[in-house]
């Protein structure tokens, strides 16, 4: 670093309050000359210092060196320039420019003994050593903005008026006056301010997009689902100037649209519903926050009234139950409930709600603050903590408990009926305390004390909601913490707004001395909730643009600061925020002027190259963007496509299937979830019960939510899984099937109009003739497949080597091993030990099926065997009967992998009667025939028939018993079973239990259908 | 579930379907999440193979010897047992016999007498410490550096900053112990806040490898291969109407490489090719013993072999959990270690050695990774009533081997009794930050920007790369 460097030093020495004797110091060093072009420090030396230099003397020399340490140490300090400038009893600590002459270097480097800083052997590393000298050499540059880090008294320095005056600290203020687009005063402001950017540009827009898009879109972006093709086809035909305005006006009105806006705002607010971590507990009562949010859009609350009461619900004028219920959004972080360290813990829970808070309402990464100044915005380390002290008086960590003085729990209960019930418990008490006065026998004592302590322990007969209760109206203190240690308290803060952006103390009024609450949230919630705060307005009408255009006039929706991305169009911003506020922060408002424009409604079409070349980000918005749905509306549309769609809404919420890979992952495979019923798992995907460890491959695969911090957009990534997924997961193969059930029943078989139907459906239009053909040729093509391949039944293992106990109760046999639906019964197989709850299967006693009508004891089997790749085993069994779960029977079973046949009895021990060698072909069919006469047990394999046992069995099982499968690893198909028994043939009736070809060939169609772009784009 | 795919090399893909509009065909080349892209430091190991031993090995028992502590077993000492609970209790020294191995002298113990002709090859470093006395925290801290949850781990940060060397297999997999996945299951393998483009696959070592490759749906391959090139050739005529949305364009592709992987997923996995002698070194043949809890090496093994066979395919990163569920199955000795020993050293012995040995044969040692490991380690004090030990974050043994690593390097050293890091000491973020650099990335330069913050694997404070193992 050069000499130049030098004056921003000099200049940052007249901040501090010690400034004139730092000054005199470093004038003394006079052999720097004197630049007037102070220039900042670099970001590159601040960058070094933050992260290199100061994080090394918080840690190893303010405990004895700064204004935190109990008894300054040889009277030096280092928590400021001017302290080191100054220097201590041996003088001078450093020297700017020559790290070999400063005190400090030669100290940390225990070359000299007397001379050994950090003392006693605690030599800082080389790496440390070699950092700090570098920075002494580069002049010890010093941020100008620092406040000293344990200084005593509230923070009221270190932003410089630059930083002031960065765009998202302005007032709002109503542009004034409108820009003239040509199009004259009537139109849409938002185009206004469009449409004369792209003119100044040259840049022609694109036209209106077609009535089918436009509905699509307005659908999407509402509701999140799709427009059935009649409502297509009435907005198409509608002529009337306020087709669109009435379509918006009803969009609007619907509950979905709660569903679709509510899941936006979740994804800012870290939505879950457990604890995440190790155990992963359930938060209970979460849902209803969740259900409460869905309320809000849909009743349209005022977006002030939503902040006050998600951040002070419980400190209002007028609480309520849903104000109560708000304040959820405190609670709903990730916590530890086994933290290495309990006082740290409590101070991340409260970094979560204080950083939730920063960026979901004021779109600032105050949490940046934590450890030290914020490196990119003017947040002092301070603030932070002034900031934390608003929320200092609740008690995150308390584990949950449904009682009265609850710290986070809160009954659902009008304040009579409590004291009525309060009343009456005390009545009840009182009683059994009398007769327990009275009692003499020592029985009858304990058994009251037991009555007594029953009675108080009870859960009070209310719901109650997941929120948040004060520990009383005087909150502890809250200190600046040294490099966000818990351990080395600095000094005492006390409430106050970020010192940009206001000046004035907040004025807190502690609430009734009953509910115990310190007042402060509320001033805090009255602070962010202002229409004169300069973020929040602009921060929600941003957040509303970005769902309706793919992205935020301001693109970092969560950071306005300087590390995120200028507006685009800043005025057009700060109109739409004036209007919003101005309009009483209605949100439907600010959609419907949003959606009204000419702007929203473009096509998204790139024809247009003029344009493309001059603005190929279309960040002046020439065109609308084409957007591909995201994971929940992408999977409520195969709901609604397949005609399943449950449209319950609120409470709990569902379980969604998971496959046994997926189990697999999980210490305790299958713990804390559920099976839901069909018409369960057919629900909203808002309904998805969120667990922190367990995310749902449905959703997961398509970018959903992070789940444990503020998520303000959400990831596009196109990968394989995704399709694998979208072309095998069993949740598409139901909705395929019932796409196909719901197109017959409504239009037939007849492939013409169950094709142009299907389109219709899918993506709202008839298909082109081209594509009609296409569809023609796929279906004979796949009914020619499945004729073929008629006889082909397919099972498929579907759980882990392990489950939970408890998950392993709740499975039904079919969820173990999936194959056709009727025709066959399903048995889990032996899972034995309970080691820490866990069981495990038994290895070639897993789950298996049996063919119901096969029961036969002399006879033969003759079989096609298909084993799919990777599979471990399979087997055929005959005489088959399920006790508990477990077969008795024979099984000629097949091991891929060690490459032998054996023939096995299972009398409840398994015996091997025979084995062989043999290698056993994966993907490909292999014949097998299996011919039981009595004890005598005859088996053949491959295409020459080789008979490769023949087998008297000295304990014969002789009773009649069905025919089976089992296997483990992968998919077991059978080929042209055929049973012959007491003189008749008797195959399965296998249209029965797979359908018929030409029916299967329409479920093909159908998950095509489901699979195309034009589906999961939106125009 | 887990992606880390993609490298939607289109070319030729759609052709064959001859419904592409010359449009659409022009397009420019996608970049995609799983790109190669270039290191910022010489390379020393192209891929990594993490062996994860998922409970905490107890360090006193297999790699650092301390006599000391044999001696003073059932003394009484003040130890630090959780955080800042110094606290009297008993000291519990190793019954395992300890031997000096191979050129270097290495201490190994007795549990691990295949591994013990190896030491050569090892670099162990004795003397790391992490910040989290519980499983879930240290876990997560492990594999993302912090024990807090919503971090990219280790893997993600390797795809993210590296790119995959094989657009048709998953650049990051994981794999899991049969006995169940670790604590905080996905939560390990997870992306953070980064793209699920970057989380890890899980891959299993029997049975369908990926969720949902197969499909129970009744279409054989041909018509699935129908309906795929049926549903691109409407996408196709789909984008041609909307030409430079290369997303659409990029769906096109996952839908054909969805159907490759449905091939070259399995055939990793496939061990009929691999010789009679590479299955018994591996111990794929070799019985478990008779505790009902252990597995043998069978299991391991494989997932070893399966390894070297994804690392000869080009994927990046490879972590297999050894352990799973709870106590002793897996390296958590609460309930004594001597048992969990017994039940766990087998299962890993062999293996390990054969996958050491059969990357050298193979010329592939120089260029991979292998790194093993716990969350933490244990206690010098006995726990509970029989041979226990707790968990010890203040001082644990990893070893590295391979690709730029000085084997038979023994760095560090715990104190006399093994609990605390004592000589050379590191933080975990060392190791991770020297796993970066002998990968070809600069722990300070490989950044990702979130939440305000140019976000690091390692964290905020500078760590320091372990240059005493470095060859």
């Amino acid at each position: 670093m050069e000499n130049r460097d030098w004056p921003r030093v000099i200049r940052s020495l007249w901040v501090g309050s010690r400034q004139i004797r730092c000054f005199v110091t470093v004038v003394a060093f006079g052999c720097f000359a004197w630049d007037s072009r102070a220039a900042a420090p670099s970001a590159v030396d601040l960058a070094h210092f933050e992260s290199r230099v100061r994080p090394v003397l918080v840690e190893h020399c303010y405990p004895c060196h700064s204004a935190q340490a109990e008894k300054l140490k040889g009277g030096l300090s280092v928590d400021s320039l001017a302290g080191l400038l100054r220097g201590g009893e041996l003088g001078p600590a450093i020297v700017p420019g020559d790290a070999e002459k400063s005190l400090l270097i030669r100290a940390v480097r225990h070359s000299e003994a007397d001379l050994e800083m950090p003392p006693k052997g605690k030599r800082l590393s080389e790496r440390q050593i070699a950092d700090l000298a570098q920075w002494v050499n580069n002049g010890a540059p010093w941020p100008d903005s620092v406040a000293p880090v344990a200084s005593s008294g509230p923070a009221i320095h270190g932003i410089s008026p630059k930083s002031r005056e960065w765009w998202a600290f302005q007032p709002i203020r109503r542009p004034s006056p409108m820009p003239d687009s040509g199009a004259g005063a009537a139109a849409n402001p938002i185009d206004r301010w469009i449409r004369t950017e792209l003119q100044e540009k040259g840049i022609q827009h694109n036209p209106i997009a077609t009535p089918r898009e436009r509905i699509r879109r307005a659908y999407f972006d509402l509701i999140g689902l799709p427009p059935t093709p009649e409502q297509i086809r009435a907005f198409e035909r509608d002529p009337s100037p306020d087709a669109w305005e009435r379509l918006i006006d009803q969009l609007l009105m619907l509950p979905q649209y709660g569903e679709r806006w509510g899941r936006h705002w979740l994804d800012v607010v870290r939505f879950a519903q457990s604890n995440g971590y190790e155990r992963d507990g359930e938060k209970p009562e979460a849902w209803r926050y969740r259900d409460y949010v869905v309320k809000a859009f849909n009743e349209d609350k005022p977006y002030d009234q939503f902040i006050r009461e998600q951040i002070a619900g419980d400190e209002l004028d007028r609480v309520t139950f849903d104000s109560i219920i708000a304040t959820g959004f405190q609670r709903l972080g990730v916590m530890d409930d086994e933290p290495d360290d309990r006082r740290m813990a409590e101070f991340d829970e409260l970094d979560d709600v204080l950083s939730t808070t920063g960026t979901a309402f004021l779109g600032l990464t105050i949490g940046c603050a934590r450890c030290h100044d914020h490196k990119f915005d003017p947040i002092l380390q301070t603030d932070y903590y002034s900031l934390l002290s608003f929320f200092r008086n609740l008690r995150l960590s308390a584990g949950a408990s449904y009682t009265l003085d609850s710290p986070n729990y809160v009954p659902l209960v009008e304040p009579a009926t409590l004291a009525q019930w309060r009343a009456g418990r005390e009545v009840e008490l009182k009683g059994l305390q009398e007769k327990l006065a009275a009692a003499s026998d020592e029985r009858e004592k304990k058994k009251l004390t037991q009555q007594i302590e029953g009675a108080k322990g009870v859960r009070p007969p209310f719901e109650f909601a997941l929120a948040v209760r004060e520990r009383g109206s005087n909150p502890p203190p809250t200190h600046v913490l040294i490099r966000g240690n818990a351990g080395t308290p600095g000094a005492e803060v006390e409430p106050a707004f970020l010192t940009v952006l206001a000046d004035q103390k907040p004025t807190i009024f502690p609430s009734a001395p009953e509910t115990g609450s310190s007042g402060r949230r509320r001033a805090l919630a009255d602070w962010i909730a202002s229409p004169a705060n300069p973020l929040t307005g602009r921060v929600m009408v941003n957040r509303v643009w970005q769902h309706h255009f793919g992205r935020g006039l301001v693109k970092t929706t969560s950071d306005f600061g300087r590390a995120g991305v200028l507006p685009t169009h800043p005025k057009l911003l700060d109109w739409l925020a004036a209007e919003f506020i101005e309009g009483g922060w209605s949100i439907k408002k600010l959609h419907k002027i949003i959606l009204l424009s000419q702007t929203y409604q473009m096509s998204s079409g790139t024809g247009n190259s003029n344009a493309d070349a001059a603005d190929p980000g279309n960040d002046l918005l020439w065109r609308q963007n084409l957007r591909r749905l995201e994971a929940e509306p992408l999977r409520d549309t195969m709901l609604a496509l397949s005609g399943r769609l449950n449209p319950k809404m609120g409470g709990r919420g569902f379980f969604p299937g998971l496959s046994g890979e997926v189990l697999a992952g999980q210490s305790r495979p299958g713990l804390d979830w559920d099976l839901s019923s069909a018409a369960e798992g057919s629900r909203r995907s808002l309904y998805a019960y969120v667990r922190r460890t367990m995310a749902v491959p449905m959703l997961d695969a398509f970018d959903y939510s992070n789940t444990t911090s503020p998520l303000s957009e959400r990831s596009v990534t196109t990968v394989a899984p995704q399709s694998l997924l979208m072309l095998n997961d069993q949740f598409m193969q139901e909705q395929a099937r019932s796409m196909a059930a719901r197109l017959t029943r409504e239009v037939g078989v007849e492939p013409g109009r169950f094709i142009r139907r299907g389109f219709q459906l899918a993506v709202g239009r008839d298909p082109s003739e081209r594509e009609r053909e296409v569809a023609r040729s796929f279906l004979k093509r796949q009914q020619e497949g499945f004729r073929l391949s008629r006889t082909r039944l397919t099972f498929r293992p579907d759980v882990p080597a392990s489950l939970s106990v408890n998950y392993l109760e709740k499975l039904k046999p079919k969820n173990f091993l999936i194959g056709p639906d009727t025709g066959w019964n399903y048995y889990r197989g032996r899972w034995s030990g309970a080691y820490e709850g866990i069981r495990t299967m038994e290895r070639d006693r897993g789950p298996f099926a049996l063919l119901v009508a096969s029961s036969f004891s002399n006879g033969v089997v003759d079989a096609k065997i298909l084993l799919h790749t990777a599979s471990e085993s399979a087997g055929v069994l005959f005489r088959g009967v399920a006790v508990d779960d477990d077969l008795r029977g024979y099984e000629v079973s097949l091991a891929p992998r060690e490459q032998q046949i054996l023939l096995r009895r299972h009398s409840g021990e398994s015996a091997v009667l025979a084995k062989a060698s043999v290698r056993v072909p994966t993907g490909q069919g292999v014949p097998l025939r299996i011919e039981a006469a009595d004890a005598r047990i005859r088996v053949w394999i491959g295409d020459d028939s080789r008979l490769i046992f023949d087998v008297m069995d000295p304990q014969p099982l002789l009773a009649a018993g069905r025919v089976g499968v089992r296997c483990w690893g992968s998919a077991l198909s059978v080929d042209d079973l055929i049973i012959h028994a007491g003189g008749v043939d008797f195959p399965p009736v296998f249209e029965e239990q797979l359908g018929p070809p030409e029916r299967r060939a329409l479920e093909a169609f159908c998950l095509l259908l489901l699979n195309l772009n034009e589906v999961v784009y939106i125009d | 579930m887990g992606a880390g795919f993609t490298g939607l090399a289109l070319t030729g893909l759609l052709d064959r379907d001859g419904f592409f509009g010359s449009k659409a065909m022009a397009a420019e080349p996608l970049v995609t999440p799983m790109t190669p892209r270039i290191a910022h430091l010489p390379v020393r190991a192209k891929s990594c193979i993490f062996l994860f031993m998922y409970g905490g090995p107890s360090q006193m028992d297999l790699f650092d010897y301390k006599p000391e502590l044999q001696k003073r077993h059932g003394q009484t000492a003040n130890l630090e047992q959780r955080r800042r609970n110094v606290s009297a209790g008993k000291l519990l020294g190793s019954k395992r016999v300890f031997r000096q191995h191979g050129q270097s002298g290495q201490w190994c113990s007795d549990a691990l007498p295949h591994l013990a002709t190896q030491m050569d090859k090892l670099a162990v470093i004795k003397s790391l410490y992490s910040d989290s006395f519980a499983h879930g925290s240290a876990m997560l801290q492990m594999n993302s550096g912090r024990i807090i949850q919503g971090y990219p781990s280790v893997g993600s940060w390797l795809s993210y900053g590296l790119g995959s060397m094989n657009q048709d297999l998953p650049g990051y997999v994981v794999m899991l112990d049969p006995r169940g996945g670790p604590i905080s299951g996905a939560a390990n393998w997870s992306s953070g806040f980064m793209p699920a483009a970057y989380q890890g696959t899980v891959f299993r070592a029997s049975g369908q490898p990926i969720l949902n490759l197969d499909s129970a749906s009744g279409l054989t391959p041909p018509m699935q291969r129908d309906l795929i090139s049926t549903a691109n050739a409407l996408n196709a005529e789909h984008l041609a109407q909307r030409p430079g949305y290369s997303e659409l364009q990029a769906r096109i592709a996952s839908y054909e490489l969805a159907f490759q992987l449905q091939t070259t997923a399995p055939e990793a996995l496939d061990l009929t090719s691999e010789t009679e002698a590479t299955k018994e070194m591996y111990g794929l043949n070799d019985p478990k013993n008779d505790h009902p809890i252990a597995l043998g090496p069978a299991p391991f093994g494989r997932q070893c072999l399966v390894a070297r066979r994804l690392v000869e395919r080009g994927v990046r990163f490879v972590q297999i959990y050894h352990g799973g569920g709870h106590q002793q199955q897996n390296w958590d000795a609460h309930n004594g270690v001597e048992e969990n020993l017994k039940i766990h050293c087998p299962e890993i012995d062999k293996p390990i050695t054969a996958l050491l040995r059969d990357l050298e044969q193979r010329g592939m040692l120089d260029e991979t990774l292998v790194v093993w490991g716990g969350e933490f380690g244990r206690q010098a004090l006995v726990q509970g009533a029989g041979d226990g030990r707790d968990h010890n974050p203040k001082g644990f043994t990893y070893w590295l081997a391979g690709g730029g690593v000085k084997g038979g390097t023994s760095y560090g050293e715990t104190d006399e009794l093994g609990h605390e890091a004592a000589v050379d000491k590191h933080h975990i973020r060392d190791l991770h930050a020297t796993i970066l650099h002998l990968m070809g990335l600069d722990h300070r330069k490989l950044t990702y920007f979130y939440g305000g913050l140019e976000q690091k694997l390692t964290g905020v404070i500078e760590p320091e790369v372990i240059r005493g193992i470095l060859g």
